[in-house]
């Protein structure tokens, strides 16, 4: 369990994450919805060390990593696996190679037996045959997949999600979106995603965190999430009923 | 009158940061060649690009500035009849100056601008980011290559250019200038001292150094975007073209 007390990040004046107080619970998928500017990316970057917080604790197997040396951290990082906003892939590298690097680096694999590793990695994410493409020959959702085999290709125990629906279309955000919910079931990975779309996170989400304004407003489980007293969710769940109604008349 | 103080003072604080953020860096450098992995593939890969690739460019203008030396020395020498001495004047300031100064100009225009760029942009595209998640040192991958690379490879560089461009003035002082080949050449051998040439491989060595750390500290800096990218490249050029003059005055101040 990931648990994180009194956390808050500034930048100068700016308060961007106030107090938060919320736990990341072992095998189960937690997601911090938020519109743009709330805050999200800077909490996930507090969350895995790429950012130092102002004051507050991230505290992981009993130990406050917030306040870890970068050379410690790399000893925590070995156990996450992140898929960034963008996917984040080496473009210079083909997609084996990409998806190969924690392997090769930390040395996790035999030599001889990283061409199946990748491979099964790729297979987890639906992808087969495209070790040898460069990642500006994939789609938008191709990169996104190849990035979360290279997440998961070290068999972390907590894996971070930043934005997995952004710039998809919507057939492939809930494609993406059944990806995480089936590799939280088969490999009971803890799942940490910031995301913007509703949608998403209603579909996959064990619990759900509302990040306004840099603090976090409502953190429940989804079924008390749906019945929550406060008015922003209220807003936002009558915005994504909106959405949804909008969306099948159009259909 | 209180702008300009402001102006003097905010250029002086940019300074201040910009010298101790690239001084920080060479030390972290150190650290991570001493301490982190390993890189010999990537460092190879890095001198074939920075060493072998560059050696055609280097090729090139050290010839012409070799040609150019000895038509501009025979101007001045002319007069006071010293044109046997043409052919040493060229390869010590060659040695101890243009050379290494040359190189190192080429390398920024060639390798230490793709260094900013190809950095920065894997800066603003979190590209460095997730080499940090992914529990490797971005300083260990990216940068100690670069600069063991370069620092190097430059003094072969030097070597080429210092070749090439004595080559060039011998060209032009014995087929144009009508000077005789074996008085040039024989010059050379007789007043040509072994520091001449080790002192340019000092000096590029030294602006091996300095200009890959600037190269790499401007892309480890990159913010914002393509533009992000664009401005770190640029800044790369000028601050490396720059600190190789400034710092050849103190290493030919330090060494003479």
């Amino acid at each position: 369990m990931i648990k994180i007390e009194k956390l808050k990040k500034n930048f100068g004046q700016q308060v961007v994450l106030n107090d938060l107080d919320f736990d990341i619970e072992d095998g189960k998928i937690t997601v911090i919805i938020g519109e743009s500017g709330s805050g999200k990316s800077v909490l996930l970057k507090t969350i895995i060390g790429l950012m130092k917080p102002s004051s507050g604790k991230i505290i992981y197997s009993g130990r406050d990593i917030s306040k870890m040396r970068e050379k410690e951290l790399r000893k925590i990082r070995i156990k996450f696996g992140v898929l960034f906003q963008d996917a984040a892939l080496f473009d210079s590298q083909n997609v084996f190679y990409n998806v190969a690097f924690p392997v090769i680096e930390h040395k996790m694999a035999k030599k001889k037996d990283i061409k199946n590793v990748v491979k099964k990695a790729l297979n987890v994410v639906g992808l087969e045959d495209i070790e040898n493409k460069m990642p500006s020959e994939l789609s938008g959702g191709m990169r996104k997949r190849v990035g979360l085999a290279r997440a998961i290709i070290t068999n972390p125990d907590v894996v971070f999600f930043d934005e997995p629906t952004t710039g998809l279309d919507p057939i492939m955000s809930v494609s993406i979106g059944m990806l995480i919910k089936d590799m939280q079931r088969k490999f009971s990975k803890t799942c940490f995603v910031i995301s913007h779309d509703l949608n998403l996170t209603l579909n996959i989400a064990d619990t759900i965190g509302v990040l306004y304004k840099g603090k976090i407003i409502t953190f429940k489980d989804k079924s008390s999430f749906f019945n929550s007293d406060n008015e922003l969710v209220a807003n936002f769940l009558k915005a994504y009923q909106w959405e949804t109604n909008y969306e099948r008349k159009k259909i | 009158m209180l702008n300009i103080f402001s102006y003097i003072g905010s250029l002086t604080i940019n300074f201040i940061t910009e010298a101790g953020g690239i001084l920080i860096l060479l030390f972290r450098s150190i650290a991570a060649i001493i301490t982190g992995k390993p890189r010999i593939h990537s460092t190879f890969q890095q001198m074939y690009y920075i060493g072998v690739r560059s050696s055609g460019v280097v090729i090139l203008t050290s010839t012409f500035i070799g040609m150019v030396e000895a038509l501009q020395i025979y101007h001045g020498f002319h007069k006071f009849g010293a044109e046997n001495m043409i052919g040493y004047t060229v390869a010590v300031s060659l040695g101890r100056e243009l050379a290494p100064v040359i190189t190192a100009l080429m390398v920024v225009a060639r390798s230490v601008s793709a260094m900013a760029a190809e950095i920065g942009s894997m800066k603003v595209t979190e590209q460095v980011d997730a080499l940090r998640v992914m529990a490797v040192d971005p300083i260990n991958f990216l940068v100690s290559p670069r600069i063991i690379a370069t620092t190097i490879m430059m003094p072969f560089l030097v070597i080429i250019s210092n070749v090439v461009g004595n080559i060039g003035g011998y060209l032009v002082g014995t087929i144009i200038l009508k000077l005789n080949p074996t008085s040039y050449i024989s010059n050379i051998q007789a007043f040509i001292s072994s520091d001449d040439i080790t002192y340019g491989f000092i000096k590029a060595a030294v602006f091996g150094l300095i200009v890959s750390l600037i190269g790499c500290y401007m892309g480890m800096n990159t913010k914002g975007g393509s533009r992000g990218v664009g401005i770190s490249t640029t800044n790369a050029v000028v601050l490396a073209s720059v600190s190789v003059f400034v710092a050849d005055y103190f290493l030919s101040a330090f060494m003479y």
